[in-house]
């Protein structure tokens, strides 16, 4: 089966505040093109410690992570393949981490950070344009090399690119 | 002038020479260049080096067989190919045939000094193709073909003219016309409803019901019943092996085994008759890298192609699994070379035949589908790539030559990186795989090319229509499997594989026609 995935990560937001905020919801999609069609799946259950205040996200701290167990592209047998060592070898790898290591600001709640995203145990550093709305969503995507994390092997029909959103609102007042 | 005769005579000759030519396929020999000089550069077969890792372990690692040795196998004398006969079933057959096959000659017909040409060698491989190498009735015999109830038994199907093409009439000493066996012909022939020949396809010779035919007969003793169905199929590695107990079982019950396993599907040497395989397509077998349900064997190339059908024919036998050998004298001892009474253990073919062998069957081409594309189709396609059938049935081989792992078997750590692991179960019975001599624990994933002319379906053809694979009642325990049952089942749930049950019968009517199109 299939297909591949991937996806996680999160970030978030604001506040200047210590604590991390509450992510009251999130949402991790994922786009992979098998065979001229696109294929969507979904990760869920993200996890996140979050640091940020918009007027100095150079001091921000995000790190996020969502576990493999979640995958879900509609087609139950591939979902438990993704689980298999040939993809994200989740017995071993059982989480999705992304942790930041710099967030400057590009615009009116515009951001760009560099994170580390660390998928089947491989770690690369990512560059995630995201946008803060003044309700404290957050929305980021970022494309990924699915062979860059050992995800599947080259493929005459299934893509390497794979297009990640995530979507992560925290609770108001957090 | 006494014209009547010799008028008959040439009729006669005429009508033979068009029912054997009608009955060869030429078309691929044809197309291979006819007269640009080819010389061949024939690999080893029995290359201990590349004998080593031709094969995938079995399931059972300590019982993976340990073939003879090359100087074993090289003293084994050559097969002489003579020239074979078609056998018409009775009532069928031209007047006078039989009495015309008395007198002729026997005749060599494989001579590699002759070929000149691939064709030449592609056409020298399709005779091989149809060669028997048994001619002691191993399966069936003079007898047998020549007796009206023999077909009537076996519901055995019939060329357009008259002929019963899985068998030939061998010539070896003139005046002794005896009936050949084994040719690989005998399994890979299927006979089409209208009566055309399929050369190469999945097969449709019922010889199980052969088998049981012969073993059903008052003079066929019952320990001979119980030895060649421990030859054939015993285990005695895996844990309470069905087949060894089989074997021991009485001949009326051996012979209903035999009798449960329907055409298309065959109880090859060291499959199972409770575990039957469907019987390989080969019209594109050039393509896949490995062969066997199991992928029990590499094909790397053409060496390990000739490595195949060395060890199927019939080698394997004389494999030592784990102290046990087949057909060893008390199944422990090999006997010496040449002096086995097994068929296909005492001779080999010389590595000319295997390598022409190859050569036609890599030459093999499908008939022309008579089921085009359309919207109906293209519908189909795209629900066949939505349903995710792509990834292991991956355009355009439609497979992506891959094994997957069965129920009750863990990948070893190593088998990733050595070979080409899909590793996720379909769920389909394992019985196969697990508890045979050609078990690895892996079933290969098949191509969907020519599913148009095929039948039946999965790796034990359970299903015998393409419709069954998509009928969600085949997951009850109520359900009548519509191709091999097994013997004294009624009933019983056909699982694994369960992709596209939940489809309305529109998308399910236009994946079907999608697949058909292959």
């Amino acid at each position: 089966m299939k297909l591949l995935l991937w996806c996680q990560l999160l970030y978030l937001f604001v506040n200047p505040i210590l604590v991390g905020p509450k992510v009251e919801e999130s949402e991790i999609r994922f786009q992979i093109v098998n065979a001229g069609l696109t294929v969507n799946g979904t990760l869920s259950g993200m996890e996140a410690d979050i640091l940020f205040d918009p007027q100095h996200p150079e001091q921000a701290s995000i790190r996020a992570s969502v576990p493999v167990k979640t995958i879900q592209t509609g087609i139950s047998l591939r979902d438990k393949h993704l689980q298999k060592p040939d993809y994200f070898d989740a017995e071993k790898n059982p989480t999705i981490t992304l942790t930041s290591k710099t967030i400057r600001k590009t615009g009116s709640g515009t951001y760009e950070g560099i994170f580390s995203l660390t998928m089947k145990g491989i770690q690369h550093d990512v560059k995630l344009p995201f946008t803060v709305s003044p309700k404290n969503e957050f929305i980021g995507n970022l494309k990924v090399n699915r062979l860059d994390y050992s995800l599947g092997k080259s493929s005459l029909i299934l893509a390497d690119e794979v297009a990640i959103t995530i979507r992560a609102k925290l609770a108001e007042g957090s | 002038m006494k014209q009547g005769p010799l008028l008959v005579s040439l009729l006669f000759a005429c009508s033979l020479f068009l029912a054997v030519a009608s009955y060869t396929n030429r078309q691929d020999g044809e197309r291979a260049n006819q007269s640009i000089p080819f010389r061949p550069d024939i690999p080893r077969t029995w290359d201990s080096t590349a004998m080593a890792d031709f094969e995938m372990p079995l399931a059972t690692v300590k019982a993976s067989p340990k073939h003879v040795s090359t100087d074993y196998y090289y003293k084994l004398p050559e097969r002489v190919i003579y020239k074979s006969y078609p056998v018409y079933a009775p009532g069928r057959e031209p007047k006078g045939y039989w009495e015309w096959l008395q007198k002729q000659e026997p005749e060599v017909v494989f001579d590699p000094s002759k070929l000149k040409t691939e064709a030449d060698w592609i056409k020298a491989g399709e005779l091989l193709f149809d060669a028997p190498i048994d001619i002691d009735g191993a399966i069936i015999s003079n007898d047998d073909v020549r007796d009206p109830a023999f077909y009537k038994y076996t519901n055995m199907p019939l060329t357009k003219d008259g002929v019963m093409p899985y068998a030939r009439y061998v010539v070896s000493q003139k005046g002794k016309v005896l009936l050949g066996n084994l040719a690989c012909g005998m399994c890979h022939t299927r006979v089409n409803p209208d009566g055309s020949v399929l050369k190469g396809a999945q097969g449709n010779f019922p010889g199980d019901r052969a088998t049981a035919w012969l073993v059903r007969r008052a003079d066929f003793p019952e320990k001979a019943a119980q030895f060649l169905t421990g030859a054939l199929f015993n285990a005695p590695f895996v844990k309470d092996d069905p087949n060894s107990q089989l074997s021991q079982r009485s001949k009326d019950e051996i012979a209903k085994a035999f009798d449960a396993v329907p055409p298309g599907t065959f109880g090859r040497q060291g499959t199972s008759i409770l575990f039957p395989p469907s019987v390989p397509d080969l019209i594109g077998v050039k393509d896949r890298t490995y062969l066997d349900h199991g992928g029990l064997a590499r094909h790397r190339n053409i060496g390990d192609m000739m490595r195949y059908i060395a060890v199927n024919q019939a080698l394997d036998f004389l494999g030592n699994y784990d102290g046990y050998i087949p057909v060893g004298i008390n199944n422990k001892t090999l006997p010496e070379a040449g002096k086995s009474r097994f068929v296909g253990t005492f001779d080999r073919h010389s590595e000319a035949q295997l390598y022409a062998i190859a050569k036609y069957v890599y030459s093999l081409k499908p008939p022309v589908n008579p089921n085009k594309p359309n919207d109906v189709s293209k519908r189909g396609e795209t629900i066949f790539i939505e349903q995710g059938c792509v990834s292991c049935h991956t355009p355009p081989l439609y497979t992506n030559n891959m094994l997957t792992p069965v129920d009750g078997f863990t990948v070893p750590e190593d088998h990733p990186k050595k070979y080409d692991i899909f590793d996720i179960s379909i769920g389909t019975d394992p019985g196969y795989t697990l508890k045979t001599r050609r078990g690895t624990g892996y079933y290969k994933v098949p191509s969907l090319k020519g599913l148009w002319y095929r039948g039946p379906f999965l790796h034990d053809g359970s299903l015998a229509k393409l419709d069954d694979m998509l009928n969600p009642k085949r997951l009850r325990d109520d359900y009548v499997p519509t191709g091999f049952k097994g013997a004294d089942v009624t009933t019983r749930a056909v699982r694994g594989h369960e992709f596209g049950l939940d489809l309305s019968a529109t998308d399910r009517n236009a994946l079907l026609a999608f697949l058909k199109t292959l």
